[in-house]
């Protein structure tokens, strides 16, 4: 079984032969094995198996199974909430700070694969780099940043103000 | 200025991130965020505002550790400046001799040389949500009473209510001292050095979001209460009766069971 390879299909149909023990930090994958094993127990161990990925484009999974593989090595250290600290490499080791150092659009398709494919430890990371480009933004700057144009009406504005005011 | 629902979800650019992503993922960005981040986060759109402004979103921030808890207690000025002020009295000074006589650091110093402080005490927040003014008190209280472990201690316990009286009296000598074997052994009493107070926690009562048995808001909030008074008490106790653990589902299904008079009214129609 330690040997055993587990074939992740990306989006676009490109195959990722994965150790099972790498694949198996994803919930997704480790239900899909075992409904499979509940379906048919006499099945042979050794043969292997495929799960078709479909929200996951092939570059966004070879970045996951990136992830999954240096985690096999080093664990990561478990993220502290509430946050302590405002910077990435006070909160986790340099590989895993390295590792989310990518464009925003690659860091916002990993948030999405780590939550489809289930990675608690993955969604904790790009969430934290999530939230930290977010840090100390102003709503101006942060719409700028995240091409959000929805901007609230002026009522609704100035009613988030008073919220916000009633808050401090 | 009115505008339709379509006017009012975010409509995204292309290649818009952080929108683009589901409500799920989202939700768990959001969750990652700090406390001191969500005004700014609030205004930027209304499906950011909405998600952080749900129950679903103060639940799991709290159960899932997220929750900044802050707690702070008023200086014994600022609490005689706020009866003064619930009484429509002149605005007080430190001069004043009132003050003077009844007042310490901590507050009013009441008859047997002990202290209350009720929820106005304390300055109270919750991911920058100010609990000490939410209105309802079914929704959030806390109420600490620091009592003096000295002769007559029973009598103390006796002037506030019957639980305190009855964990006073089975609990303690009338000195102060305690009673039970493992309260001794616990605060390693010594007839030399009386012991300086007992830390009781009368009430409190959490918002709903933050009642289930997971949530971290419970046990952070009463362990800063115990930092703010720390060396000022060596025993703490806390009794949690049924209703503080009450769910908004029971909370309601108790109200609506309660046997009622035709003609009397609810706390709605009053």
């Amino acid at each position: 079984m330690e040997d055993a390879i587990v074939k992740l299909t990306s989006k676009e149909g490109e195959t990722f032969d994965v150790p099972r023990k790498v694949a198996m930090m994803s919930k997704l994958v480790k239900d899909t094995f075992s409904d499979d094993d509940d379906e048919d127990d006499e099945e042979d161990e050794t043969e292997v198996k495929e799960v078709p990925l479909p929200n996951v484009t092939a570059p966004v999974l070879k970045k996951v199974i990136e992830y999954c593989t240096h985690y096999q090595d080093e664990e990561m250290t478990p993220i502290q909430t509430p946050l302590k600290s405002g910077t990435l490499d006070e909160l986790v080791q340099a590989w895993y700070a390295n590792f989310v150092k990518v464009d925003r659009n690659m860091l916002f398709d990993l948030v999405a694969a780590a939550n489809f494919m289930d990675i608690k430890p993955l969604l904790d990371l790009t969430c934290l780099a999530v939230s930290i480009l977010i840090k100390g933004k102003s709503a101006q700057e942060l719409r700028q940043m995240f091409n959000i144009s929805a901007e609230l009406s002026p009522e609704e504005q100035a009613e988030a103000q008073r919220e916000n005011a009633v808050a401090e | 200025m009115k505008r339709s629902i379509e006017d009012l979800s975010p409509t995204i650019r292309e290649n818009a991130m952080l929108l683009s992503l589901d409500d799920d993922a989202l939700m768990a960005v959001l969750l990652r965020t700090r406390a001191s981040d969500h005004p700014s986060m609030r205004l930027s759109c209304k499906r950011i505002r909405d998600m952080i402004d749900s129950f679903q979103y103060r639940k799991e921030r709290s159960v899932q550790g997220f929750a900044e808890v802050n707690v702070d207690l008023l200086s014994g000025f600022e609490q005689y400046q706020l009866s003064k002020k619930s009484m429509g009295e002149d605005p007080p000074s430190e001069e004043d001799d009132y003050f003077d006589e009844n007042y310490d650091t901590f507050g009013y110093i009441h008859e047997y040389g002990d202290h209350s402080f009720e929820r106005d005490c304390f300055r109270v927040f919750v991911d920058g949500r100010p609990l000490h003014k939410l209105r309802k008190r079914e929704e959030f209280n806390l109420h600490v009473r620091l009592l003096p472990l000295c002769a007559p201690f029973w009598d103390l316990c006796d002037c506030y209510n019957q639980t305190l009286c009855d964990l006073g009296t089975s609990l303690f000598i009338d000195k102060g001292k305690p009673k039970v074997a493992s309260i001794k052994n616990a605060v390693a009493c010594n007839d030399d050095f009386p012991l300086p107070s007992l830390l009781y926690i009368q009430d409190f009562v959490l918002p709903f979001e933050h009642r289930f048995i997971e949530s971290t808001v419970g046990p952070l909030l009463i362990k800063e209460v115990l930092k703010l008074l720390l060396g000022m008490y060596s025993i703490s106790m806390y009794v949690p009766y049924r209703e503080t653990q009450f769910t908004k589902e029971e909370a309601d299904a108790e109200r609506n069971t309660r046997f009622r008079f035709d003609e009397e009214k609810t706390d709605e129609d009053i």
